[in-house]
């Protein structure tokens, strides 16, 4: 765009016979682009010819007329070219304030678009948690994450009595089985029994057995690209399909209203539940394969290096709080996929770390925002790399620096990607089951 | 009078041995103070020197230390040899450091032509001592000394001398503890933080050295097992060697050479398993010496319970010994699938 407008004054200056007294490159935000007239003499000192009392012969009208035409033409192609001057100079400036307001505020606010208030007072619900004000409430953190998504459009009441219908379900095959209903072990491992396997259930008023299907892996978006909402668990209550973020979270939303112990952790691009035991011993729930894991299980499939488990960003149960704090990145994101990035997510990154025992997450949050904006700035000043940024704008450089030293600090945490071809492994053992299924007749859906 | 004669005989005999044994103890004073020294910053750290003088010591001082010093800076230009022979072919920034990595775990583990005024020499591989792993029948087979001088080593010799050789070469490489184990940890920017297993020459994954080595996950978050070891913390571990070479010389006596070692080994290295471990046994040893039901004896039941609570409490789990060496085994057979092969690219086989 730079480059176009420099072609343009350039062009503009071989038409202007007076060129020097227009010095853009030293003054692109010139004062007075309302009224440019004056400007421009070559327009005024040729109009007296026009006037000329040659017309009389006709010849020469003729003549003069097509002159006056050129002329006339002559005028409006540089009203034109100047109309198209100024406009290049508004947006130069404009372009150079969104620029500088890049630089200095970040990107701009998105609070003013259709439904982007909501999620500010979801935030803030969901800070007056953390904070205390309010009980901490997980189920009710990820509806209003997700009813945030929906722009207020889901029924509070509907999932309410969902879970608590699930609830019932769990405590009426306690029951059935004669257990302990106040066992904290009886409690979970009924849950993971109720979302892992079908659970038959004689229902008391009509004597007739109910029958309650697992929870099925969504094979064909489990990593939300298709449509961003597949992850969450009010689809997985909808549909009975489910992945590894919202199956844990829809089993730690039924233990919470059971009031059994249960903590969510993670591992490298997945998430799943940890339990204890009367003797205190840890279990890993995953759900995802109905599987109960060792930890080695989990640092062998994801290449879990030593330094991520002592600095406790992976396989760390997380407790309610905690988990309320790192839904604020989900809702982030759910932000950021409908309005872009803002300080909306910056915010949503400062308040989740204040309550994290591990930065990890945060850390991520505000690298990938500082990289998106340094990245932009980079392209907008076109400065191919970072010397020549340095150059062109030092407060540009310095978020530059700010940027890598966010990624410095998740190294330190001993953070790394998965190594090349782990992903593509998983892809092929999808496949594969997406396959098998689609040989046994396609998906059925769960329904109770 | 030749009963007599005897009697004296003996008598000097027995003085004799008495004031060897003294000389031979006060060595360990010196060996201390030396190591120590270091450790307080009276003198610059330094990991072979201190490796040297917890091993001559054993040996009461035979041994000179330009020695073992020369041994080591022979193998040491073996390696820039092998670094500087073009066969490392590594395409990131950080290539020296990564290059020396992969030379020094060249030399130990494979056989290296060396070109000499009489042809071309092979140097061999060194060997995992599979009779005597633990220095169980002869405690100096833990020795870096002994590997020079035998070319077979153990899971202490063998990551000893690498760190030694990498020390020389002015590039880092860090001790890492595993149950009844020393291994290399080390760090390029093509893999990140990988482990260097010299005993079966391969890259094991941390999570199979947790998985096989009975690593329990809250001695890897306290850090107990599986961290990198500062210079500060591998001299400090000397200090543990030391005091396990005492030990076998003389048994635990009164405990207080030991316990000093393992308490000036803690100051400098608190989560050092090693020392804990030693401490807690020593204190084990002096508790069932003591006279029961005393105050003293209370004492050191107390303390000794104190020790091994804060073991536990750390993650320790102890290893039986059955399945230590079945994992010994497993270690040189089983292959792990995570292997560091994309770093050494030959030439040759391009």
């Amino acid at each position: 765009m730079r480059k176009l407008f420099f072609i343009l004054l350039l062009l503009f200056a071989a038409v202007c016979s007076d060129a020097q007294t227009v010095t853009p490159f030293a003054q692109p935000q010139l004062p007075t682009f309302e009224t440019p007239q004056p400007q421009y003499p070559p327009i005024f000192g040729t109009q007296p010819e026009i006037n000329s009392p040659m017309q009389q012969q006709s010849n020469i009208i003729e003549e003069t007329y097509a002159r006056q035409e050129a002329i006339r033409r002559q005028n409006q192609q540089i009203i034109n070219e100047s109309y198209e001057y100024v406009q290049q100079i508004i947006r130069q400036q404009q372009f150079e304030e969104s620029v500088h307001k890049l630089i200095t505020d970040g990107f701009p606010s998105k609070r003013h678009l259709k439904g982007a208030s909501i999620y500010y007072d979801v935030f803030d619900e969901i800070s007056s948690m953390l904070e205390g004000k309010q009980p901490i409430d997980l189920g009710k953190t990820v509806f209003l994450v997700e009813n945030a998504f929906y722009e207020n459009s889901l029924n509070y009441e509907d999932y309410q009595k969902f879970i608590d219908e699930k609830v019932k379900l769990c405590y009426d095959k306690i029951r059935e089985d004669k257990l302990d209903k106040k066992n904290n072990l009886v409690k979970n491992m009924m849950l993971f029994r109720l979302i892992s396997d079908t659970l038959e259930v004689k229902s008391n008023i009509f004597e007739k057995t109910i029958k309650h299907y697992p929870v099925k892996y969504d094979l064909y978006d489990y990593k939300s690209e298709q449509h961003y909402d597949s992850h969450f668990v009010t689809k997985l209550m909808k549909s009975g399909c489910g992945q590894c973020y919202s199956m844990p979270l829809y089993y730690l939303i039924l233990a919470e209203k059971m009031e059994a112990e249960a903590y969510l952790s993670l591992s490298p691009n997945h998430s799943f539940v940890k339990i204890q035991d009367n003797d205190g011993s840890w279990f890993n729930l995953e759900l995802t394969c109905n599987a109960i894991l060792s930890d080695a299980h989990y640092m062998n499939n994801s290449y879990i290096k030593a330094e991520a488990i002592r600095n406790g960003i992976f396989l760390e149960p997380l407790d309610k709080k905690e988990t309320v704090a790192l839904l604020l990145e989900e809702l982030a994101g759910g932000y950021y996929e409908k309005y872009g990035l803002d300080n909306f997510y910056l915010m949503c990154a400062d308040t989740s770390s204040k309550y994290l025992t591990c930065q990890l997450r945060p850390l991520i949050m505000r690298a990938f925002y500082k990289t998106r904006q340094t990245l932009l700035l980079a392209k907008l000043l076109e400065a191919p790399n970072p010397e020549s940024l340095k150059q062109i704008s030092s407060e540009t450089y310095k978020h530059y620096e700010e940027m890598h030293a966010l990624y410095a600090q998740i190294d330190n945490l001993g953070y790394e990607e998965l190594p090349n071809g782990i992903y593509e492994r998983w892809l092929v053992h999808i496949n594969k089951l997406k396959n098998e299924e689609e040989k046994s007749g396609g998906i059925t859906i769960n329904f109770q | 009078m030749s009963t007599k004669i005897i009697c004296l005989i003996l008598i000097l005999n027995l003085t004799i041995q008495f004031s060897y044994t003294q000389t031979n103890e006060s060595l360990y004073f010196t060996a201390f103070s030396k190591i120590d020294s270091m450790l307080t910053g009276k003198n610059s750290l330094c990991f072979k020197s201190a490796v040297f003088l917890s091993e001559n010591t054993y040996f009461d001082n035979h041994y000179r230390e330009t020695d073992f010093n020369d041994v080591l800076e022979y193998y040491a230009s073996i390696c820039r040899g092998i670094m500087q022979s073009g066969n490392i072919i590594y395409p990131e920034k950080d290539s020296s450091s990564a290059a020396a990595q992969c030379a020094v775990f060249m030399f130990i583990t494979d056989s290296i032509p060396i070109t000499t005024d009489k042809g071309v020499i092979i140097h061999t591989p060194f060997q995992y001592n599979f009779e005597d792993f633990a220095g169980q029948k002869e405690w100096s087979n833990m020795f870096v000394s002994t590997l020079m001088k035998t070319k077979v080593g153990n899971c202490h010799s063998l990551p000893y001398l690498y760190k030694m050789i990498m020390d020389e070469l002015g590039q880092k490489a860090y001790l890492s503890l595993a149950p009844n184990h020393i291994y290399i940890k080390a760090h390029n920017k093509r893999v990140g933080w990988y482990n260097i297993e010299l005993t079966c020459g391969d890259f094991p994954t941390d999570a199979w050295l947790m998985a096989s080595g009975y690593i329990h996950i809250d001695a890897l978050r306290n850090g107990i097992y599986m961290d990198t070891l500062t210079q500060e913390q591998s001299v400090a571990l000397c200090l543990v060697d030391l005091a396990q070479g005492y030990q076998t010389k003389f048994g635990v006596c009164d405990g207080s050479f030991i316990l000093k070692c393992c308490e000036t080994a803690l100051d400098h290295f608190p989560k050092c398993i090693n020392a804990m471990l030693l401490k807690a046994e020593t204190l084990t040893t002096l508790y069932k010496q003591s006279e029961k039901n005393t105050e003293q004896a209370q004492h050191m039941e107390a303390k000794m319970n104190e020790v091994y609570a804060k073991i536990h409490q750390l993650g320790y789990r102890k290893m039986p010994r059955d399945m230590y060496v079945n994992w010994l085994n497993s270690s040189a057979i089983e292959p792990t699938n995570y292997r560091m092969n994309s770093l050494i690219m030959n030439k040759n086989h391009k």
